[in-house]
């Protein structure tokens, strides 16, 4: 478990480090979510595919996206995550989850839904699909409301304390679980709470798992990363305004 | 008899943790949550209840209950606990039973599960509760008809029935660790995991000791381990103490409805009663306490904890009680010139 909670440590560091290093590019900082979003990406791998709100760069980082690939997207670069894709995120993530479903490799899809997706007729669309299907679709919504609305369709909704990273893992860990084993999709509610970074670190030098020096070390050594990601220029051209404006068929 | 107020409680988060997951547990709709408080109202209005305090979420049952409001009915005064933040936490319940009380509730109807119920026992003082199971585990609340609750609860608030008759003091569990101090209604037990996490308990392996305040073999939950070795009826002043272990090796495993849809054995080591007054330090130096079936307290390497069967809990609502003791004083009834001409 040790190991588990370094990784999880430097994944929550780097997010914040990040969002801090870019808040003057990129508008409001995602602070305060990195619990959560930790707590859900830890338990992802190579085979699954997530999709989440513009600015919630927090994802892709847990994800295990290079931060400069983050930034390359940020700041407009052809280097990018999505090719600047954005919107439809619950529908991409039943189309990722369908493949991994076909292609029986145990694969998941986890769409991160913020306050915007909470009516929008597509979100609707794809959480009735998911459970139509049986997709291996998680979705996390930021928003409340959702875990009593999927119990109509039939879809298991839990509330957790988006701060505590323990029970978000705990909870992202049994829900993709399901996933893989072919039992169908989850919506996990995160309810909102502050300073889950905060708590993740007293929790853990509390209790003994971790010493200080270690987390001070991950501390130094990931603002030393995002410190020469943000002054590094940047190899790629910009992009063309123009381009991916419209989807391409 | 001044002002006659009464308070409904609705936890919003009640029925929505983990063991819709990990078990096939309910899901009690937000809609439902507050039909069942529209109901309370119908029923105290009926009762000549002055006024009603219901607490407010961010999960929609105040707003649905403010919209119906708007739309008319023959409700008492109702107004919402407003005066604290809404934190999405359980000090929502903590706050809103608080004022309440301050109010000069007579009865408080709590809407959740155990764990709802547990949060209002906690801050209600002397006033009596009337928990109904709107959640997960239910063991102490009651699933019962809204409206026949709120017609007890409203007779009890406006003192056509004496309290006295009808309601009881329970019996509470109380944990004391270095820097807090718990209660619980049903059971405490120790399990070695060591996060509180997603809070509920469901892998019986991780569990080594368990106490209870009661323990009757049709109830659901942990409680129902000593239900079918050493049952306890909620009317003994004893509670039970379990030693636990892994199945395999113990000399009595159990299969135990531990959570809605988990039926799970669990090894036993041994019994003993629990004696009220008597304080008992736990065995275990380290894990995390659940009480009522979710993880709360989490103990450092070492820490020690104690744990006591105390009788001065809070006082429970009998509804049956009530309702026969409305019928008893022709409460809810009225004799018309017709009636009399018959009686004649």
């Amino acid at each position: 478990m040790t190991d588990a909670l370094r990784a999880a440590y430097r994944v929550m560091c780097t997010i914040r480090a990040f969002e801090e290093r870019v808040h003057q590019e990129s508008g409001r900082p995602a602070t305060g979510e990195e619990a959560a979003t930790a707590g859900v990406c830890l338990h992802l791998d190579r085979r699954d595919v997530i999709a989440g709100a513009h600015r919630r760069h927090g994802h892709r980082i847990a994800k295990g996206v290079d931060v400069r690939v983050v930034l390359a997207e940020l700041r407009g670069r052809r280097t990018r995550v999505a090719d600047g894709t954005l919107g439809g995120v619950s529908l991409l993530v039943c189309g990722a989850a369908l493949a991994a479903k076909q292609q029986d490799n145990g694969g998941v899809g986890v769409a991160f839904l913020a306050d915007g997706a909470a009516n929008p007729g597509t979100t609707a669309e794809a959480l009735n699909l998911a459970c139509a299907w049986n997709l291996p679709a998680i979705f996390v919504a930021e928003d409340s409301g959702y875990a009593d609305r999927v119990a109509a369709l039939g879809m298991p909704g839990v509330i957790v304390d988006g701060a505590d990273f323990f029970a978000v893992y705990e909870a992202a860990g049994e829900a993709i679980g399901r996933a893989r084993r072919g039992a169908g999709p989850t919506l996990i509610e995160i309810a909102p709470g502050e300073g889950g970074f905060e708590r993740f670190r007293a929790r853990v030098t509390d209790s003994g798992e971790l010493p200080e020096q270690v987390l001070d070390d991950i501390d130094a050594d990931v603002a030393k990363l995002i410190e020469v990601a943000a002054v590094t220029p940047l190899a790629t051209a910009p992009d063309d305004p123009q381009t991916d404006l419209y989807a391409r068929y | 008899m001044g002002e006659t107020v009464a308070g409904i409680v609705a936890n919003p988060a009640s029925g929505r943790d983990i063991r819709r997951l990990v078990a096939q547990a309910s899901v009690f709709p937000t809609a439902e949550k507050a039909n069942m408080v529209q109901r309370l109202l119908a029923a105290f209005a009926v009762t000549g209840l002055d006024r009603a305090l219901v607490s407010t979420d961010l999960g929609g049952i105040s707003a649905a209950v403010l919209r119906a409001l708007g739309r008319g009915g023959t409700w008492p005064k109702v107004d919402f606990c407003q005066d604290d933040p809404i934190t999405g936490t359980a000090a929502d319940t903590t706050n809103a039973v608080r004022r309440m009380v301050e109010a000069g509730a007579g009865v408080i109807v709590v809407l959740g599960g155990d764990g709802t119920a547990r949060v209002a026992a906690a801050a209600c003082e002397d006033v009596p509760i009337l928990a109904l199971s709107t959640g997960t585990n239910n063991v102490f609340p009651q699933v019962r008809e809204a409206t026949v609750a709120g017609l007890a609860a409203g007779l009890i608030a406006t003192g056509q029935i004496d309290p006295d008759l009808v309601t009881h003091r329970v019996s509470v569990l109380e944990v004391v660790t270095k820097a807090r101090r718990e209660i619980a209604l049903v059971d405490v037990c120790v399990s070695l995991s060591r996060h509180i996490g997603a809070r509920a308990l469901w892998d019986p392996s991780s569990l080594t000791e368990l106490y209870c305040t009661f323990a009757e073999p049709d109830g659901i939950g942990l409680s129902s381990v000593p239900g079918h070795l050493c049952p306890s009826p909620r009317s003994s002043p004893d509670g039970v103490a379990l030693q636990l272990g892994p199945v395999g090796e113990t000399p009595y495993v159990v299969h135990a409805p531990i959570a809605p849809g988990l039926v799970r054995p669990v090894g036993v080591r041994g019994w003993g009663l629990l004696r009220p007054g008597v304080r008992v330090e736990l065995a275990a130096a380290g894990g995390v306490i659940a009480l009522d079936g979710e993880r709360e307290l989490e103990l450092k390497t070492g820490e020690s904890a104690f744990v006591e069967l105390k009788p001065d809990g809070p006082w429970v609502v009998d509804v049956r009680a009530a309702m026969a003791e409305a019928a008893r004083k022709g409460l809810l009834r009225t004799e018309t010139d017709q009636g009399k001409e018959r009686r004649r």
